[in-house]
């Protein structure tokens, strides 16, 4: 479960409450932890704008992400509006990208009890507060990469109101970001819980899928495989996990080419109880 | 629902009001076109399941569209329609898995246009009997409080004694046909699988009692019922399973009231069945024992064959066979 922020005072609350502690390894972008579980919470300060929120979010797929990439990712951030109250907190369900007009709906599957809203993305402070969508700087570009390594349904959205045209923008300063998202922790705590149930939904399939990848590459070893030959033997392990033939019968196979493999792959499957049982 | 896209060249259409008013704590969000909502590669359609959205849109272009021919049921011209694509079940059988990126239940709203879509279909057969399918892409009647459709098709249907309505259902939800009066030309057909294979697959759906109940309601209520074994799904002991299945039916609904039955063994289009297998990697069902043939997934041929005939001949024994239609892409 991933966490990415844009700014150090919108972390800061979060680290807070999560116990979250800073990394030590040279990385990119400030990584805060809370061990060094590979499924762990990892929170990311990715810097302000949408190019650097997609940076973040591609390094965390692509370094830190477990072997499956299934893992959720949680986007906090303060927004301008122009007549919501500051501490308001949203969850984002349409992104407009002001730059190019293009427009995103991120799932609406594991969210926070919050009201829902537009957010439009744009590439500098816009002071003018015009539009019915939250103003910030992310979302975009967090979404668009994020999505390249995760379906959508695994990627949320909070964006906490820090002006609007009585309190502009230019009256922001760090203690009160720290604030408004201290206050909300109770929300960005409630989808962390949504976002991370997802994770789980996944976990049996892909302690099976992992077991049949392990087996694939423990046969992989042992015979030389064509492309074709190769995703026939995985077709039958999958088979074979479908019907409860177990791993360690798999491993135990030791025939003494790949189409020996194949039959006897074949057989145990064919032998094993079909749907019903 | 928590979530409702609504196409902008529907947001003032009366029905979306009425369904909006329903759903008063929903978010409503403004999408251009329901694709941008529905189509986008980057979603996971078991995950959406989990918690649908609900999108009103408009349908453009082809509303009626010619059946499959391995479906007719005696008619000589066949037609389906779909008002709502995806459905509130969860079957894991189901095609609309392997055949939607999307679970979210899209609803058209242009219901005038679908039935201007259905009297142009009718020109084109003129005095002669045509079969309308709605249940191909969406459960009929599931979704039925909210869309309100069979209850504006009904009169519809009700002034074209030529064309003929197919329901297809799994739910009981027939309050809008038991306040009409039975009409000739709708047949409300049921999907039945035994008991706890619809355990194991048909996920959401009402059980097969109720299922029963509401066609003895339809069947009391003078309404013709029709009976889908379809899928039939393999097992050691399938043959004990649907003869108990069979004697339920039949000692639930009158003879008299069954307009048809039809049976076809579990099969789909292979890049559908790829898109399952794929969501669901280790589910029994697809690890067979299954075969491809003509871009068909389906049970081996020996199988297949011996289901479909120990369907034909206990069936049979309930029914004369002009009521009997296999499924079947050889038949």
């Amino acid at each position: 479960m991933f966490i990415v922020t844009a700014l150090a005072a919108e972390a800061k609350p979060i680290v807070e409450a999560f116990r979250l502690t800073r990394q030590t390894e040279n990385t990119p972008f400030p990584v805060y932890t809370k061990d060094n579980r590979i499924n762990g919470l990892k929170l990311v300060i990715s810097g302000v704008g949408k190019v650097k929120s997609a940076m973040a979010v591609t390094w965390l797929y692509s370094n830190v992400a477990d072997g499956v990439n299934e893992s959720s990712c949680l986007n906090v951030g303060i927004a301008g509006h122009p007549e919501a109250e500051l501490g308001e907190c949203y969850r984002i369900n349409k992104i407009i990208d002001a730059d190019d007009d293009k427009v995103y709906f991120p799932p609406q599957v594991a969210t926070a009890k919050v009201a829902g809203k537009a957010a439009k993305t744009v590439s500098k402070p816009d002071l003018n507060y015009d539009g019915k969508e939250l103003l910030e700087m992310e979302a975009s570009g967090f979404y668009v990469a994020a999505s390249k390594f995760v379906s959508g349904e695994r990627l949320g959205l909070l964006k906490i109101v820090s002006d609007n045209k009585k309190s502009p923008a230019d009256s922001l300063h760090a203690a009160l970001v720290e604030e408004l998202i201290a206050t909300n922790m109770q929300h960005i705590e409630e989808s962390v819980r949504a976002l991370s149930a997802l994770e789980q939904v996944s976990q049996e399939a892909a302690f099976l899928q992992t077991s049949a990848s392990q087996l694939h590459q423990h046969y992989a070893e042992k015979y030389r495989f064509t492309v074709t030959r190769s995703r026939q033997v995985g077709a039958l392990l999958d088979d074979c996990f479908s019907r409860n033939v177990s791993a360690d019968v798999l491993h135990a196979l030791k025939p003494k080419t790949s189409e020996g493999l194949l039959r006897e792959l074949k057989s145990l499957r064919d032998a094993a109880p079909v749907f019903g049982r | 629902m928590q979530t409702i896209y609504v196409e902008n060249a529907v947001a003032d259409h009366a029905r979306t009001r009425a369904i909006l008013a329903r759903f008063k704590n929903a978010d409503v969000v403004t999408c251009e076109k329901y694709s941008e909502v529905f189509n986008p590669k980057t979603q996971n359609f078991k995950l959406q399941k989990l918690n649908p959205s609900l999108i009103l849109a408009a349908k453009h272009g082809k509303r009626v569209l010619p059946t499959p021919k391995e479906n007719h049921i005696g008619g000589e011209h066949n037609y389906y329609f779909s008002h709502m694509l995806n459905c509130v079940y969860d079957c894991r059988y189901c095609f609309l898995q392997g055949m939607f990126r999307s679970a979210n239940y899209l609803v058209f709203v242009n219901y005038e246009d679908f039935f201007t879509s259905i009297n142009q279909t009718l020109l084109q057969h003129p005095n002669e009997k045509v079969w309308f399918f709605s249940g191909y892409d969406c459960d009929s009647l599931a979704y039925e409080p909210v869309t309100k459709f069979v209850e504006q098709a009904l009169p519809f249907f009700k002034k074209r004694p030529n064309a003929i309505l197919e329901l297809r259902t799994k739910s009981t939800q027939i309050r809008s046909l038991l306040k009409t009066d039975a009409l000739p030309n709708v047949i409300v057909a049921f999907s039945l699988t035994p008991d706890d294979i619809a355990a194991k697959l048909e996920h959401g759906a009402p059980t097969i009692e109720k299922r029963l109940g509401a066609m003895r309601q339809l069947a009391d209520a003078g309404w013709q019922v029709g009976v889908r074994v379809d899928p039939l799904i393999y097992c050691e002991d399938y043959q004990q399973k649907y003869t108990e299945l069979f004697d339920s039916i039949f000692s639930s609904v009158p003879a008299a009231s069954l307009h048809s039955i039809t049976y076809g063994a579990f099969r789909l289009p292979k890049p559908f069945f790829k898109n399952m297998r794929a969501m669901y990697k280790h589910e029994p069902l697809f690890a067979g024992p299954l075969d491809t043939q003509a871009s068909m997934v389906g049970y081996e041929k020996e199988i297949e064959q011996e289901m479909l005939a120990f369907c034909s001949e206990k069936l049979g024994a309930y029914v004369a066979g002009e009521k009997l239609f296999a499924c079947t892409l050889t038949a």
